[in-house]
C-alpha cells in the first residue's frame, strides 16, 4: 500500500481559510509529484507499474487534457490589468476599462469551473493565495477584489477535482479490501469486521455448549457482546475513505451469518453512512468506464445508455428522500425511481455501487420497505452486491462476481414484476386527487359566478339590448374555452366539464322556465337526461375534490347529494309502495332532531366576530358552521 | 309545561291573564325576503311534494329556515315535522321538543295555533304560495314575523311548509 497524499476531505476541516489554501496547495504538489515513478523500495515500484497498466482514464485526463480555460482567463486578465496601469499613466477613464475587465475574468473564471487539469486547480489555489497575502489589509483586499466572489467556489473546485482524482485512484487501485484505520481503536476497519465476527463466532458455539444463562461461559459471551457493540459503534462512527471500508460497514449491515440489519444505526451514524455514500457515488462516476463482462445487456444496447444514468437517478432519489414533508406527487416520483433503481440492470462498476448504495440506503432507518415484503431481495441484492465488491479487484474471484450480479439481477426480476402493481397503485391512489386538475377546477371557480351573474343580465335583458348580453357572456365564452382545452385528469376534472355542460343546457334545453333547474337542480319532473346528467355529475364530484356545482351550493357531504342525485333517476315503482310525498315527509322529519339541537341562527355580529377570530371571511365562517352542525346531525 | 319567557315576573304575577292576540296581514309575495321567494318558486316549480324539495332546501343551506307540518290521511290533524331555527329562537327549543311530532292542535298555545292553522288550510287549499305577516301579542313577549306558506295534497294527506323569518321581537 503507497502512502497517498493527504486527502482533504479526509482531513478535519480546515478553520481558516488560509489552512484550506494550504492544505489543498499540499495536495496538490503531492499529487503531482506522484506521477513520477516514487524511489523506493521494489515493490512500491512494482506497484507503481501495476497502476500504470490499468486505466486511468480520470486521473489522466486531468493531466493531459489541453483546454485551460482559467489558465486563459488569468492570462487575459493579467494583461488587461497591464493595459489598466499603462492607461492610468495617461487617461482619467479607466476605471471603467478596470471594471470592464474584472467582470470579463469573472465571468471566463465562473465558465472554467469545474477545472479538468490539475494546473488549472493549481493556478486557481496560487491566484488565492496571491490574493491573499498580496494586500496588507486582507479582509479589504478581498472585499474588492474581482475574484472573491468566486474564491470559493474555485477553492471548492479544485478541491473536488483532486478528490475526483484521488477517488477514482482508490477506486480503481486500491480499494477493494483495503480499508483505513480507525483511530478510535487503532484497527482498521477490516481487522475491526474480523473481530467481530470471531465474537460472534464464538458466541454462537459458546451458546450451543452452554446454553443456561447462568453458565460458566454466560459472563464471557455477555462481555463479548459489549465487546462487538463497542466495535460496531466504532466502525459506524468513522467516516469511510476507501471503499473497502464502505463495505466493512456492509457487512455489519447485512452479517452473512446473522442476516440483514443486524446492528440498528443511530441518526448520527446513518448521517456519517450517508456522507460516505455520496462521497463514494461521486468517486464511482470515474470508474463508469470500467464495463464489467458478465451483464445482461449487449455492449451495444451499454453504449445507448447516457453516462451516468443510474448515478443521477439516484442523486434525484436521494433528494427526494430527504424531503422532509413530501407531497403525494414527490412521494409518487420517489416510489417510481426507487423502482427504476432497483430494476436497473447494471453495467459498469460505477452502476453497481450507485446499486449498492440504493439498497443500503433503504436500510438506514427509514420505513419505505416493508421487510415481509421486499426485505429477501434487498438483502439478496445487498449481500450478492457485497460479494461482487469484495472479489471486483481480484479476477480469480469471478465466480463471486456472477454470483453479485446474479443477486442483482433477482432483486431486479422482482422489481420489474412488482413494478406494474406499483403503477396501478399509483394510478389508484391518484384518482381521487385533484392536483392534476387544479387548473380546470380553478376556472370553474372563476365561471360559475360569472354565468350566473350572465344568467341574471340575460333575464333582464330577454326583450332587447343584445348588447349587454354579449358583454356579460363573453368572458363566460372564453372560460368555456379555457377548460375545454384542458384536458380533464380525474374525476374532478370531469365534473367540472359535466357542470359546464350542465350550466349551458340548463338555459336552453328547457327553456325560459328550466333557469330554476340549472340553479337550483333538477326534480323528480325533470326529464330524463336532466336527471342522469346531475347524478353523473355528483357522482364524479363524490369522487373528486369538492367543489360547488351551482352558484349557492352550500352541499357539505358529496356522497349524500350523489346518493340523493341516483334515487332522483330512479323511476317510481308501480307495485311497491313506493311513495315520494312520505319520503319527502320523512326527509323533512328526519332532519329535526338536528336543527332542534343546533345553535340558534347566528347574528351578524356573531358571524362577524367569529370570521375576524378565525382570519376568514363571513361566508367560509357561515359554511364551517354548518359543516360542523351537520356532522353533529351525522 | 312552557318554556316562555315573561319579561317582567313580578309584576305579571299580579297582572290579569292577557289574551294571545294575533294579527294575521296578507302580503304580497314580492315583499318576501329574497330566501323566502327562493323556497316558494322551487316549490312551485316541483308542484308535487318528492325528497327532491327536501334535496334542494339541503343544498341550499335553507332547511333549517322552514318549518314543516303534515298529516297522514284525511281528517288527521296537522303535525309538526320540522321546526325551523326562527320559530325556535323566538318560542324556544323546549316548545320544540315538546311539539315536534305533535298535532299543532296540541300547542300550548292553542289561540295562537288555530289562527296560524286557519293560513295553513288555506295554502294547502290554494295550492299556491300564500305570504303573510303576522303579529303576536300575549305569548311571551310580543313579536312580528313573516312566514312564506306552500301546500300540498296526496290522497288526503296534507303537508305546509313554512318559511318563517321573525322581523322583530319587541
Amino acid at each position: 500500500m503507497l502512502n497517498r497524499p493527504n486527502r482533504a476531505h479526509n482531513e478535519a476541516p480546515a478553520t481558516s481559510f488560509e489552512q484550506q489554501v494550504a492544505q489543498v496547495l499540499d495536495s496538490l504538489t503531492k499529487e503531482l509529484t506522484m506521477s513520477e515513478p516514487p524511489a523506493g523500495p521494489l515493490d512500491a515500484a512494482n506497484e507503481y507499474a501495476t497502476r500504470r497498466s490499468h486505466p486511468f482514464t480520470t486521473l489522466r485526463q486531468a493531466l493531459e487534457t489541453t483546454t485551460t480555460p482559467f489558465l486563459q482567463a488569468v492570462d487575459r486578465y493579467r494583461a488587461d490589468m497591464q493595459e489598466a496601469r499603462r492607461l492610468s499613466a495617461t487617461e482619467e477613464g479607466c476605471s471603467d476599462f478596470v471594471v470592464e475587465a474584472e467582470d470579463r475574468f469573472r465571468a471566463s473564471a465562473k465558465a472554467a469551473i469545474p477545472f479538468n487539469h490539475l494546473c488549472e486547480a493549481v493556478a486557481a489555489v496560487e491566484w488565492v493565495r496571491a490574493d491573499l497575502v498580496e494586500g496588507e489589509d486582507q479582509r479589504d483586499r478581498a472585499a474588492w477584489s474581482p475574484f472573491v466572489l468566486h474564491r470559493d467556489r474555485l477553492l471548492g473546485a479544485a478541491a473536488d477535482l483532486l478528490r475526483n482524482v484521488t477517488d477514482a485512484d482508490a477506486a480503481v487501485f486500491r480499494s477493494q479490501g483495503v480499508t483505513s484505520r480507525i483511530p478510535a481503536l487503532g484497527l482498521t476497519f477490516r481487522e475491526a469486521a474480523d473481530r467481530v465476527r470471531g465474537l460472534l463466532n464464538w458466541n454462537d458455539a459458546s451458546a450451543r455448549r452452554d446454553p443456561n444463562d447462568d453458565g460458566a461461559e454466560a459472563d464471557q459471551r455477555k462481555a463479548n457482546g459489549e465487546e462487538r457493540g463497542r466495535l460496531d459503534d466504532a466502525i459506524f462512527a468513522a467516516p469511510c475513505t476507501t471503499i473497502g471500508d464502505l463495505l466493512v460497514k456492509v457487512e455489519r449491515m447485512a452479517d452473512p451469518d446473522i442476516g440483514v440489519d443486524s446492528c440498528g444505526l443511530s441518526p448520527a451514524q446513518t448521517a456519517i453512512l450517508r456522507a460516505d455514500l455520496h462521497r463514494m457515488s461521486i468517486g464511482g462516476h470515474a470508474l463508469a468506464t470500467t464495463t464489467i463482462p458478465e451483464i445482461g445487456i449487449t455492449s451495444a444496447e451499454a453504449a445507448e445508455r447516457e453516462e451516468g444514468e443510474l448515478s443521477a437517478m439516484l442523486c434525484r432519489w436521494l433528494e427526494l428522500r430527504d424531503i422532509v414533508s413530501p407531497t403525494k406527487r414527490q412521494m409518487a416520483e420517489h416510489d417510481r425511481l426507487s423502482n427504476r433503481i432497483a430494476g436497473y440492470q447494471p453495467c459498469t462498476s460505477a452502476d453497481a455501487l450507485a446499486l449498492l448504495v440504493f439498497v443500503l440506503t433503504c436500510y438506514m432507518g427509514d420505513s419505505i420497505i416493508e421487510l415481509e415484503d421486499d426485505g429477501s431481495c434487498y438483502a439478496r441484492a445487498l449481500q450478492k452486491g457485497l460479494a461482487y465488491f469484495a472479489s471486483a479487484g481480484d479476477p480469480a474471484a469471478g465466480t463471486l462476481y456472477r454470483l453479485g450480479l446474479i443477486g442483482l439481477t433477482n432483486a431486479r426480476a422482482f422489481w420489474v414484476n412488482s413494478d406494474a402493481r406499483h403503477e396501478q397503485e399509483d394510478a389508484e391512489a391518484f384518482s381521487g386527487e385533484a392536483d392534476d386538475d387544479a387548473e380546470l377546477l380553478d376556472l370553474w371557480r372563476q365561471y360559475l359566478p360569472l354565468k350566473a351573474e350572465a344568467e341574471r343580465i340575460n333575464e333582464a335583458t330577454a326583450t332587447g339590448d343584445p348588447e349587454a348580453w354579449e358583454r356579460a357572456h363573453k368572458p363566460c365564452d372564453a372560460l368555456e374555452d379555457r377548460m375545454a382545452a384542458i384536458p380533464a385528469r380525474t374525476p374532478t376534472g370531469i365534473a367540472v366539464k359535466l357542470a359546464v355542460l350542465w350550466q349551458w343546457g340548463g338555459a336552453y334545453v328547457e327553456g325560459g322556465k328550466a333557469g330554476n333547474e340549472r340553479e337550483n337542480g333538477p326534480s323528480y319532473l325533470s326529464d330524463f337526461m336532466t336527471r342522469w346528467l346531475w347524478m353523473i355529475m355528483n357522482e364524479a364530484r363524490a369522487l373528486g375534490a369538492s367543489m360547488p356545482l351551482l352558484p349557492n351550493d352550500m352541499t357539505t357531504d358529496p356522497s349524500a347529494a350523489a346518493a340523493e342525485s341516483r334515487r332522483l333517476v330512479l323511476r317510481p315503482d308501480e307495485e311497491s309502495s313506493a311513495d315520494p310525498f312520505s319520503d319527502a315527509v320523512e326527509d323533512i322529519g328526519a332532519q329535526a332532531s338536528a336543527t332542534l339541537s343546533m345553535p340558534l341562527e347566528l347574528t351578524d355580529r356573531m358571524i362577524d366576530a367569529g370570521a375576524s377570530a378565525a382570519g376568514i371571511t363571513p361566508e367560509q365562517f357561515k359554511a364551517a358552521v354548518i359543516a360542523a352542525r351537520d356532522a353533529r346531525a351525522a | 309545561m312552557t318554556v316562555l319567557t315573561f319579561p317582567v315576573l313580578k309584576r305579571g304575577a299580579q297582572r290579569p291573564a292577557v289574551r294571545p292576540e294575533t294579527t294575521i296581514v296578507r302580503l304580497m309575495l314580492t315583499e318576501a325576503a329574497d330566501w323566502q321567494r327562493t323556497i316558494m318558486a322551487e316549490c312551485r316549480r316541483q308542484r308535487v311534494l318528492t325528497p327532491s324539495l327536501p334535496a334542494f332546501l339541503k343544498r341550499a343551506g335553507l332547511m333549517d329556515r322552514c318549518t314543516f307540518l303534515s298529516s297522514t290521511g284525511p281528517g288527521e290533524p296537522l303535525v309538526f315535522r320540522h321546526l325551523g331555527v326562527p320559530t325556535l329562537s323566538v318560542l324556544g327549543r323546549a316548545w320544540g321538543r315538546s311539539v315536534l311530532n305533535q298535532p299543532d292542535e296540541a300547542d300550548p298555545h292553542v289561540e295562537f295555533a288555530h289562527s296560524i292553522g286557519a293560513q295553513y288550510a288555506e295554502s294547502i287549499g290554494a295550492g299556491e304560495a300564500v305570504f303573510n305577516r303576522v303579529t303576536v301579542s300575549g305569548v311571551g313577549r310580543p313579536f312580528v314575523y313573516t312566514h312564506a306558506l306552500f301546500g300540498w295534497e296526496s290522497k288526503g294527506r296534507r303537508a305546509v311548509l313554512s318559511a318563517v323569518d321573525v322581523a322583530t321581537v319587541h
